[in-house]
């Protein structure tokens, strides 16, 4: 069942004074009563409960510690937004951009009438304190490299350069101005994510050490103002009547609850204490057959996460075998993704390629324009697990060792114990002893700090990696396999044919050789088998029949509630 | 008596100071601290400046000195995890939600122990007893947690009597929201009902056997008169010796609890705050527990001599 | 009936013979403290079926997991989360592996650990305990502040650090389980043996000439050894509980070795729709805790010297 789309627009009018007047709802009555425009039915009240599993406790925005909440309670230049007809990139703080003809400067006009939830203006000048003070040094910001494009910001960040350097600066109050080193199409992709959304300087400055630490300390310039926190238990969001289009935003009250269980949260969905339920395993099948009968709403999103095995690239492993492409061959094709997924996860797609099909490219999803580079050659061993053995024995003999199968060890390093992540590393032991006849030891570990010690010492041949997307261009993927960047994902890999098309990109403005380039470049990573993906992440979200126009999210809030409301549950 | 007490005071301050000391260098020795999940997202030479930031750059021992001198200042010092979360925070927020559920926990679920425990001795190798027994094997063997999901199901989720998840706050923090403490409390209790039911079972058996009271039954004394005089009263020694215990575990121990009825306590912070590595919490977590634990120690020794007249308060020192 | 025939002579009797030593005979066979113990287990009905059905387990545990002939990892995915039927009886979880063969290898894992740490703990604890009573003085304050020091440190603390040091084996489990619970065996031993040298009887046999080592074997011995006994058959479920404690938290057994911890946190998290995966290790579970128990009780009967009858 999907969601019908519900035009929102021109509601703006008699809401709006005293929207201006009332700032962020609380306890405050008068704005819940000022503000119920929109078309709802009298006895519904415009609360939204919905679960959670973890609180991010960050609201440094710069930080993106907490990037739903943040994506929600703040904005930014622009909001990114998923309806049934795919991602949507809209503007949000910015009422236009002007790009110059060369593409290295982007002039910014912001909403006029935006306000913090103090009721001061959303200015350039936030902008302009926001993006200088992702690069300063004195922060360590983890996604300062996102604008080192940016005139000055790299050279501020390594010490070399200063704040008055960085060419993000505010022209007037109302119009941001950056210029880039050089042509960068990605870059509109990346302004969506929360490190890029305005800082207000007196309050950061006058917070020194406790900005994004404690909530009370925060003013908000998004749909919702945080209101209350108790931490483990309850966070309530408030509607921020002094968000730029507050009057397309119904919902007065967005309840989250903490629910670690996911047969806790399905006794109260089942209860209606309720409203939006995101579940694993067995409650998605529960619910998934019910939204068949109608008696929930599903939506189901692809969501731009790849999860996939990495293989030793350094050392070649434990064994010494990952080194030989036949071997690692034999290894990524015996595995039956379909199955897999099924019997382990009962949700998500299995991925015989490396970029998820929720990255866009020239608003068409990456995948749709490329075929999966492992397909072809998978295919032509799937299910034959003969053809395999004497693949991963030709490998064996490459490398000069005995060919026989049993005296292989293999082993797999990943942390967890969650009935799901259990069973899919007895899976892949089970599989890979079965299809291939080889042993497989796993070395599970607890918890990620010591994952990554036994990653480091060189204790495996395999371990669990996965990449979720920052922003929306398939470069943020392909560079997790440029050499020395992002170890934790491919697992030392390098190549230097890879890493020259990658440095090709830069400032290559050709919509057409961008794609050849990153085709080309996922088909090497395939030609290498360079990783083992295993499935693309997606996101199921489970909703009660009266709650209406949820929005969903890859790059922003991963649950949109700007435009939703609540018609027929009757309370 | 005096001197007895500034005895136990040192005591306690030395087993504190050891205990800070044990649990600090524990952390040092788990491989990997708690910055390397940022730091393996960062690049190399911004790695070296985030330790520098927390001070993890510098020598153990150093640490260990400022540590330690913080603490005797009162400042554990900031969460390295959770950002902005510090000792003194937790104390304010955390420790009375834990402390109430613990205390309604313990309040229902000794004296319903003692209850059965007293049912089963009275009634020894009867069908009561072995009634007595197998309930509290079935408490104990069947996980908190497993509990706390099927009574949500029948009695939040079937029933609707109470509410699935929450527990009180703010001005309700102590007295109010009864019902939400139901389930968490009975979910809890369980496993205090099984210890204390066979604790006091066993413990009466013993002083059944003793020679005064036989002599109090051939005196001509009322079983109930029996039961209430010599038998309970000296029974209680052994409830008393476990209760110190029983306190610690409340709080450690509420860990599922906690976290199926989402209640913002100290329990399930303890757990996550170690797997974490996070050792300003840990530090003060663990002194804080430790020197409940002591406190009540300290309490429970001086009941004795209240209890039983053959103990008197130099004595206590050693059980 | 005639006078005469009442008359009894000596010739009448036969002297059949007696010796100093006969005349000091019991007729009463003298039976030591243990076989009088194992009497009166034996007449506990209780205690006995207790026993019978530990042993039907312990038979369980060596065999069972070969009883269907299902191997406890092969998973088959196409007969996954199946109830009971005659093919598995205990139905199959989410990778189609047979339960009751993973019940009785679980099972197996959790009582092995048990015993292990049980017998780690009654070592350590005796011989620390031991110590202290026989030197006494400063070097018994100073183990027993070593104690309270263990006691008053959190033991989930002590645990999840050591399991984090060791990493998740077996070996790390029993350090780790048994890591505080000696101290209390040790109070015990100390106690014990504290009053059993003030005791008369030990005195007495001091006087006697006995020598120590008959004062060890036949005083301490039995004494302490009830004691043991006593605190073995309530530390074995003790410690399988913890164990499963410990699974919930994702320390203990990887996979794909499991215990009934195991098994049981993996089961509450399909309970809504698969309760056998749950209640099937849980319900072996509380068996193995019943029977050491119900045994553990009929054993306090019978070691109590004031029962004697």
């Amino acid at each position: 069942m999907k969601l019908k789309r519900r035009s929102v627009l021109g509601m703006m009018g008699a809401a709006c004074l005293s929207a201006i007047l009332a700032g962020c709802g609380g306890s405050d009555d008068s704005s819940s009563a000022a503000v119920s425009s929109a078309a709802q039915s009298g006895t519904d009240t415009q609360v939204l409960n919905i679960r959670t599993t973890a609180f991010g406790n960050n609201y440094d925005v710069q930080d993106m510690g907490w990037r739903w909440m943040m994506a929600a309670c703040y904005s930014g230049l622009y909001r990114n937004v998923a309806d049934d007809t795919g991602e949507h990139f809209v503007l949000d703080g910015a009422e236009s951009v002007d790009v110059s003809d060369d593409g290295t400067v982007y002039t910014f006009h912001l909403q006029p009438n935006a306000k913090w939830s103090d009721g001061q203006p959303v200015t350039a000048h936030d902008y302009e304190y926001g993006w200088k003070r992702l690069v300063n040094p004195k922060y360590l910001y983890d996604y300062a490299s996102f604008i080192f494009n940016v005139v000055g910001a790299e050279e501020y960040y390594n010490g070399t350069g200063t704040a008055d350097g960085v060419m993000a600066v505010a022209v007037d109050d109302y119009t941001f101005q950056v210029t880039l080193k050089i042509a960068d199409p990605t870059f509109e992709a990346k302004l969506v994510a929360t490190p890029l959304y305005p800082t207000r300087e007196d309050l950061a400055e006058t917070a020194g050490d406790q900005w994004g630490k404690d909530w009370t300390l925060c003013v908000y310039n998004g749909p919702f103002c945080m209101s209350e926190l108790v931490e483990d238990n309850k966070m309530v969001w408030t509607k921020n009547t002094n968000y730029w289009n507050a009057d397309e935003t119904h919902l007065e009250t967005v309840n989250w609850y903490l629910v670690g269980e996911d047969s806790t949260a399905a006794t109260m969905f089942d209860n209606g204490e309720l409203d939006v339920l995101q579940t694993s395993g067995d409650y998605s099948r529960k619910y998934q057959s019910e939204a068949e009968a109608g008696q929930v709403q599903m939506i189901t999103a692809d969501y731009p996460g790849t999860v996939c095995l990495a293989f030793d690239h350094k050392n070649g492993g434990k064994s010494g075998l990952m080194g030989n492409l036949k071997i690692r061959k034999a290894l990524s094709y015996s595995i039956n993704r379909e199955e897999m997924i099924d019997a382990v996860y009962g949700r998500y797609e299995p991925a015989y390629g490396f970029i998820s099909p929720a990255i866009t490219f020239d608003g068409k999803s990456y995948r749709s324009q490329v075929e999966e580079p492992m397909l072809a050659d998978y295919n032509k061993y799937a299910g034959d697990y003969d053809a395999l053995k004497s693949l991963f024995q030709e490998g064996l003999s490459e490398l000069g060792m005995s060919t026989d199968l049993s005296s292989v060890t293999v082993t797999y390093l990943s942390y967890g114990s969650t009935v799901e992540e259990s069973s899919f590393r007895e899976y892949l032991q089970q599989t890979w002893q079965q299809n291939l006849g080889i042993q497989v030891e796993l070395n599970t570990v607890g918890d990620y700090s010591l994952f990554t010690a036994e990653r480091d010492a060189g204790n495996f041949d395999l371990f669990s990696a996965g990449w979720y997307s920052d922003y929306n261009d398939p470069l943020d993927y392909l560079n997790t396999f440029y050499t020395g960047l992002y170890v934790s994902v491919s697992g030392g890999y390098s190549n230097s044919e890879y890493d020259a098309l990658i440095d090709s990109l830069a400032g290559e403005n050709d919509n057409a050789k961008r794609l050849s380039i990153y085709t080309q470049c996922e088909q090497i990573l395939f030609d290498d088998c360079a990783t083992i993906p295993l499935y693309y992440s997606t996101k199921e979200y489970f909703l009660q029949n009266w709650v209406k126009d949820f929005r969903w999210s890859s790059f922003g809030a991963s649950q949109e509630f700007y435009i939703t409301y609540i018609e027929g549950r009757g309370f | 008596m005096t001197k007895y007490i500034i005895r136990r005071l040192v005591e306690m301050a030395l087993t504190l100071f050891i205990i800070a000391t044990a649990t600090f260098f524990l952390l040092e020795a788990v491989p990997g601290d708690p910055l390397t999940q940022r730091a393996d997202r960062l690049p190399e030479q911004s790695r070296a400046a985030l330790y520098e930031r927390y001070g993890l750059d510098r020598p153990v021992m150093e640490r260990y000195l400022t540590q330690m001198n913080n603490m005797l200042h009162g400042d554990f010092g900031e969460s390295f995890v959770y950002a902005g979360q510090t000792v003194s925070g937790l104390l304010k927020d955390r420790l009375p939600v834990s402390a109430r559920l613990g205390i309604q926990q313990m309040l229902l679920g000794v004296s319903v122990g003692l209850l059965l425990g007293i049912l089963a001795a009275t009634h020894a190798r009867s069908p009561i007893d072995y009634a007595v027994v197998g309930l509290s094997v079935l408490l104990i063997s069947v996980p908190h947690l497993v509990f706390g999901l099927l009574l949500q199901k029948v009695f939040a989720g079937t029933l609707k009597w109470f509410p699935t998840i929450g527990w009180p706050t703010g001005k309700d923090l102590w007295l109010g929201g009864w019902k939400y403490t139901v389930l968490p409390t009975l979910t809890g209790c369980f496993s205090y009902i099984a210890t204390y039911a066979r604790l006091l079972k066993t413990s009466m058996l013993d002083v059944i056997n003793q020679d005064y009271v036989l002599t109090a039954e051939s005196k001509g004394l009322s079983r109930g008169a029996i039961v209430r005089r010599h038998i309970l009263r000296n029974s209680f020694i052994p409830v008393m010796t476990q209760l110190p215990m029983s306190v610690a575990m409340c709080i450690t121990g509420s860990f599922f609890i906690e976290s199926i009825f989402s209640i913002p306590g100290i329990g399930q912070y303890y757990v996550t705050a170690v797997q974490n590595q996070d050792l300003s919490i840990v530090l003060g977590e663990t002194v804080l527990l430790a020197l409940l634990y002591i406190v009540v120690l300290f309490i429970t020794d001086v009941l004795y001599v209240v209890v039983d007249p053959r103990i008197s308060m130099p004595g206590t020192s050693s059980r | 009936m005639q006078e005469k025939e009442k008359q009894l002579t000596p010739d009448q009797f036969e002297t059949v013979g007696y010796t100093m030593e006969e005349a000091n005979k019991i007729d009463r066979p003298t039976i030591s403290y243990w076989q009088d113990a194992w009497r009166r287990l034996r007449k506990n009905p209780v205690a006995m079926a207790a026993l019978v059905v530990l042993i039907v387990l312990v038979i369980l545990v060596i065999v069972g997991p070969n009883l269907r002939g299902y191997d406890y990892v092969n998973m088959n995915v196409t007969e996954k989360n199946l109830g009971s039927s005659t093919k598995y009886w205990f139905g199959t979880d989410s990778l189609g592996r047979d339960l009751f063969s993973r019940v009785w290898v679980g099972a197996r894992a959790s009582i092995l650990i048990a015993l292990v740490a049980t017998t780690l703990k009654l070592v350590v604890g005796t011989l620390y305990g031991s110590v202290m009573a026989h030197f006494g003085g400063w070097v018994d304050e100073l183990l027993m502040r070593v104690i309270e020091v263990i006691n008053s440190l959190p033991s989930l603390l002590v645990t999840i650090l050591i399991m984090m040091v060791l990493g998740n084996n077996l070996f790390a489990l029993f350090v780790a389980l048994s890591i505080t619970a000696w101290c209390n065996t040790a109070r015990q031993t100390r106690g014990m043996i504290k009053q059993l040298k003030e005791s008369e009887y030990v005195y007495a046999a001091e006087v006697l000439g006995a020598s120590p080592l008959h004062i060890i074997l036949k005083h301490y011995v039995p004494n302490m050894l009830s004691i043991l006994l006593l605190d073995a058959s309530t530390a074995i479920p003790a410690f399988i509980f913890t164990e499963a404690g410990l699974s919930f938290l994702g320390i203990g057994l990887t996979s794909p070795e499991i215990s009934l911890g195991v098994l049981i946190s993996q089961g509450q998290q399909t309970m809504d729709f698969y309760p056998s995966q749950l209640f099937y290790p849980c319900a072996v579970l509380c068996i193995i805790v019943m029977a050491f128990n119900l045994l553990g009780d009929g054993l306090r009967d019978a070691l109590d010297p004031r029962l004697r009858k």
